[in-house]
């Protein structure tokens, strides 16, 4: 890879570079860092003139992402206070709008990024200057650039709570947001927008509302992903189908998209340039296209919302043109190092975003691994080698950094991406394309297409739905180290560099590393044997812990879940990504307390898509509908259900889990006189000197019964989240627990936990660990001591008593 | 400057060898594939150029060409061969450029500058125009009348469709060529240039020139870059 032939490349890496150096915290370094540059400066200066030209051109972009990183990082301001602060603020529309509709109520809803100009504060409009995230649900539609008034509350962006999730903080300082506004009543308007913006906003509503009235809801929403971008109108359910299928690229506008849409306009403007007579003799046909071309493509970008994968492909595309138009060869490669340096500049945290390293990963991949094969094949031949040619070589890429952020891999991926990408890019989006500008013109038409254009939607969602329910073919590992992502790139790099002429020195040292990789593998495996770890993640408001046994057996107590139908669920979105990046495709044993929904709903999605070995149930309200869903799911997959009678004390890789309440004399051994929260399962986990305790959500009236039976333990988690209802001073004397956790909610409609339940650990001298404001807690314990960390908070270690 | 930050963009190669350049090269080639450039300056005959002997070759005395005179200042072959290759299937016109600054700076060439008034390109089929989205004639002779502060002139026109010369033999390319143009000079001058890019038996040019001798012009002249005669030894 001379540095001549992809300069631009090179920059990209020297600019990423930069930041990655000053993202790892610099105050004294910064000067030092300067102060190489210098020196180097000064080195290049006295080596060769072209090299050095060049390492001065590398370290002053190097320096100069670094300080655009600084810049970037320094933009956070602390707000202006306001006594007797009104609600009342007006706000400007200031990024692309998310529209969503609503399944019941069929309103839509407008998701963008507000500036904040005024706040109705001690009688007057006082200036502000907040960009904030908000989600409008007032009738009248916004557009950029217009001006509301609306009765809002602004809410701080925490830190991350759970590790496997974005970090919201991160992603509000990537959009420039520094509060989070929650919208209190429909919005008025005040002033609307103008200019061109506006007006292709008020295109994108509508093709919206076309598309929503042509298609059936679910369709609806996959069409406006693939032609506007707007991935609002579909569920996380259906997100993570496609995502476990590898298919989940297809539904932004990624690359793939762009580089079809230029092609075809591409062709198009050729064709007519072509017709027209005497035009190829006096000007370049492929000039004129490119030249016609590039004004479209952009255009297309800024309409679908100008995410990063499209302006990295649409930058790498008007590169390409460019180079056409002005008269130099075209090299895709140094294209992408172009919008790779654009971007980066723009906004420097982009490098950190998964979505940013896989689609030029992918490329870059794609380009350089591409460029080795070389085929005499006929036409046809040709293309399917090429398919799997770039399908295969895209998983290679993939294939690490997929583990790495969603921590499992389809690999049957290659396979279904042979199909599903020609399917979607020649079919289905030309098709979309079609029907947007149609519905505008011919509303009987558009339906019409809209009724072909259902099949192969419908094909490309079975395929979705094969991929993701093919759990075989799963590949779920333990998340990889980055060290152990950037040996696996190595390697291949090596592979691929390889010639059968050469001497086998880089085989050798290829196999070298995979051995290496393997035995740090075989090694972490093996790392917590003896321990028993317990994860307390963030699950919202509920309860959820995993527990994963010295022998890699994992028990799942609880798995949250939303009050409300289609809500946010846990399990699909904190327990599952949990267990995979444990590298767990079983549960072992899960236990629900009691069929409370924020106990027991996130188990429908664990039961679907991991196998749950054995579970356990306190038997009542056995009548609903989610718990037999789910028992039928586990039973299905050839799992064991016990409910009280049946659940005896199990012992487990030296491990005892002890049941202790309730059991009562009735025949189904709960207390019918008692509350479904009093008849929750409470297991107690000892090892060896070790204990927990889980109380679910017992109140007064079990731990009454219950101070009997118990014993001191170590770390309880409080019952029923910190409710005023329950740890009773007996309970809490009876146990003397050393730590307390909650799991809880922020911001909960209950006001949970209860601040005279938290003053009464206190009094008794209990440290106390917060899910909502501690993020998941990781309790970890040899048997003799325990070391409890928290995401955001410090580690404590419990020393046996 | 822009041509530094064009050059960081979108760097050059050679169109020879592919090697990379900074800024054109010499005219588009690397110093090495320049070195390797062979001019027909040896003996070649006085009308169509064609490289062997110190006169005029029998095919000229056979059948006098419709030109008076032909020049083509380079051999067909090695790096020039590379180059008009990858122009032509790999659809990169922009090399063209450095091409025709190269016909320009060639010091036999000076002389043409004064003797043409008119500088016609051959024209292309409407169908390989269409397939290769460029006349490569065309672009050289844009090129040339830009350096010589003059304008092209597109009185030519193809009647029809022809089969790609190579692979025939002599006779069969000047029946392939026969009347395939037609010239359209209202006004009719006294000398054009007429400019393509490589000459072989020189059947396309004979045609060429001979419509626009037709249309009444007198004197054509023709320049292509490079003479690509397979007889040399004639």
């Amino acid at each position: 890879m001379p540095f001549k032939r992809y300069p631009i490349l090179y920059l990209f890496a020297c600019a990423a570079m930069g930041i990655l150096i000053q993202n790892h915290g610099l105050g004294t370094t910064k000067v030092l860092f300067i102060a190489c540059v210098l020196l180097l400066l000064l080195l290049a200066f006295a080596w060769r003139k072209h090299a050095g030209l060049a390492l001065i051109g590398c370290l002053l972009v190097s320096l100069s992402g670094a300080l655009r990183f600084n810049q970037i990082n320094n933009d956070f301001i602390e707000l202006p206070q306001c006594e007797h602060a009104d609600q009342r603020w007006q706000a400007k529309v200031d990024d692309t709008l998310t529209y969503k509709i609503d399944s019941k109520t069929r309103r839509i809803l407008q998701k963008t990024n507000l500036l904040l100009e005024a706040q109705y504060c001690n009688h007057r409009w006082i200036p502000r200057h907040i960009r904030a995230s908000a989600t409008l649900w007032g009738k009248a539609p916004v557009y950029r650039g217009d001006i509301i008034e609306v009765r809002l509350e602004l809410e701080d962006i925490g830190p991350s709570l759970t590790p496997n999730q974005e970090n919201p903080l991160a992603r509000a300082r990537r959009q420039k947001i520094q509060k989070r506004a929650r919208i209190r009543s429909p919005h008025a308007l005040l002033q609307r927008g103008q200019g061109f913006l506006h007006t292709l906003d008020k295109f994108r509503l509508q093709t919206h509302q076309h598309i929503y009235t042509s298609f059936d809801f679910a369709h609806a929403g996959l069409i406006s992903a693939l032609v506007l971008g707007d991935r609002g109108g579909l569920s996380a359910l259906h997100k993570d189908r496609w995502a476990q299928a590898g298919m989940a690229h297809l539904l932004a506008i990624s690359g793939l998209h762009i580089g079809l849409m230029t092609l075809m306009i591409f062709f198009i403007f050729y064709q007519c340039f072509s017709l027209c007579k005497g035009y190829g003799e006096r000007f370049s046909l492929r000039k004129s296209a490119a030249l016609s071309t590039i004004p479209c493509i952009v255009l297309f970008c800024l309409w679908t919302g100008a995410s990063i994968p499209t302006l990295r492909a649409t930058l790498m595309m008007t590169a390409i043109l460019l180079s056409t138009i002005i008269g130099r060869p075209k090299s895709a490669i140094n294209a992408c190092g172009l919008a790779g340096l654009c971007l980066i500049f723009w906004q420097p945290l982009n490098l950190f975003t998964p979505g940013f390293i896989l689609s030029f990963g992918t490329v870059l991949g794609l380009l350089f691994l591409g460029a080795k094969f070389k085929t005499r094949l006929p036409l046809i031949l040709n293309i399917v080698f090429l398919g799997l040619l770039s399908s295969t070589i895209a998983a290679l890429v993939i294939l690490p950094l997929s583990l790495k952020f969603f921590y499992f891999f389809n690999l049957l991926s290659p396979l279904i991406n042979l199909v599903a990408i020609p399917l979607a890019t020649w079919l289905i989006t030309p098709m979309a394309l079609v029907f947007a500008p149609m519905s505008f013109f011919s509303p009987k038409l558009a339906d019409h297409l809209a009724q072909l254009l259902v099949y192969p939607l419908n094909g490309l969602d079975a395929l979705a739905t094969w991929g993701a329910q093919s759990p075989t073919w799963h590949l779920v590992m333990k998340e990889p180290t980055w060290s152990e992502v950037w040996v696996y790139y190595a390697v291949l790099a090596l592979l691929v560099t390889y010639k059968r002429k050469q001497s086998h020195r880089r085989l050798y040292w290829a196999l070298f590393l995979t051995l290496g990789l393997i035995s740090h593998r075989v090694y972490t495996q093996f790392e917590n044997e003896n321990m028993l770890t317990v994860y307390q993640p963030y699950v919202g408001q509920g309860d959820a812990a995993l527990i994963v046994l010295p022998n890699n057996e994992t028990v799942l107590i609880d798995a949250g879940g939303s009050f409300e139908a289609g809500g946010w669920d846990p399990g699909q979105s904190v327990l599952a990504p949990l267990l995979r990046s444990l590298g767990q495709k079983h549960i072992n044993l899960a236990v629900v307390t009691h069929p409370h929904p924020d106990h027991l709903n996130g188990f429908l999605y664990l039961s679907e898509n991991f196998h749950i070995h054995e579970f356990w149930w306190n038997g009542m309200a056995s009548d609903l509908p989610i718990l037999q869903k789910i028992l039928q799911n586990v039973e299905h997959k050839g799992g064991i259900t016990k409910t009280l009678p049946h659940i005896r004390e199990q012992k487990r890789a030296g491990v005892h889990i002890e049941m202790l309440h309730p059991k009562s004399t009735h025949e189904h051994r709960y207390f019918p006189q008692m509350h479904l929260n009093d008849n929750s399962i409470v297991l107690r986990i000892k090892y060896k000197n070790n204990s927990i305790f889980f109380s679910g959500d017992i109140e007064k009236n079990a731990e009454t019964h219950l101070l009997e039976k118990i014993k001191p333990t170590d770390i309880l988690k409080a019952a029923h989240h910190g409710s005023r209802s329950s740890s009773t001073p007996a309970f809490l004397e009876a146990l003397s627990p050393q730590l307390v956790f909650i799991s809880v909610g922020k911001n909960n409609r209950f006001g949970l936990p209860n601040t005279d339940v938290l003053e009464r650990f206190e009094k008794y001298g209990v440290a106390i660990r917060r899910t909502d404001q501690h993020g998941m807690l990781t309790l970890k314990t040899d048997g003799h001591r325990w070391k409890v960390d928290s995401l955001n908070g410090e580690t404590i270690i419990l020393n046996p008593k | 400057m822009l041509e530094h930050l064009s050059q960081a963009l979108f760097p050059n190669h050679c169109a020879g060898c592919e090697s990379p350049i900074a800024n054109n090269g010499r005219f588009g080639f690397c110093d090495s594939c320049y070195e390797l450039l062979s001019p027909n300056n040896g003996p070649r005959c006085g009308i169509c150029d064609a490289p062997g002997l110190p006169q005029t070759c029998k095919r000229c005395l056979d059948t006098p060409p419709a030109f008076e005179r032909l020049w083509a200042p380079y051999l067909f072959g090695g790096p020039l061969q590379q180059a008009i290759h990858r122009i032509k299937f790999a659809k990169e016109e922009f090399w063209l450029h450095g091409l025709a600054e190269l016909l320009c700076a060639n010091e036999h060439i000076q002389a043409i500058k004064e003797h043409c008034t008119h500088i016609v390109p051959v024209p292309l089929g409407k169908q390989r125009l269409k397939t290769r989205g460029f006349n490569q004639s065309a672009v050289l002779a844009r090129k040339i009348a830009q350096i010589w502060q003059k304008k092209p002139h597109y009185i030519l026109e193809r009647t029809r469709e022809t089969a790609p010369q190579s692979g025939l033999s002599q006779e069969e390319r000047e029946s392939n060529m026969a009347d395939a143009f037609k010239a359209d000079a209202q006004n009719p001058v006294e000398n054009i240039l007429l400019i393509d890019d490589v000459v072989t038996t020189g059947a396309t040019l004979k045609s060429a020139a001979q419509s626009l001798k037709k249309a009444g012009i007198q004197r054509v002249y023709a320049l292509t870059l490079a003479h690509s005669d397979p007889h040399i030894t004639k």
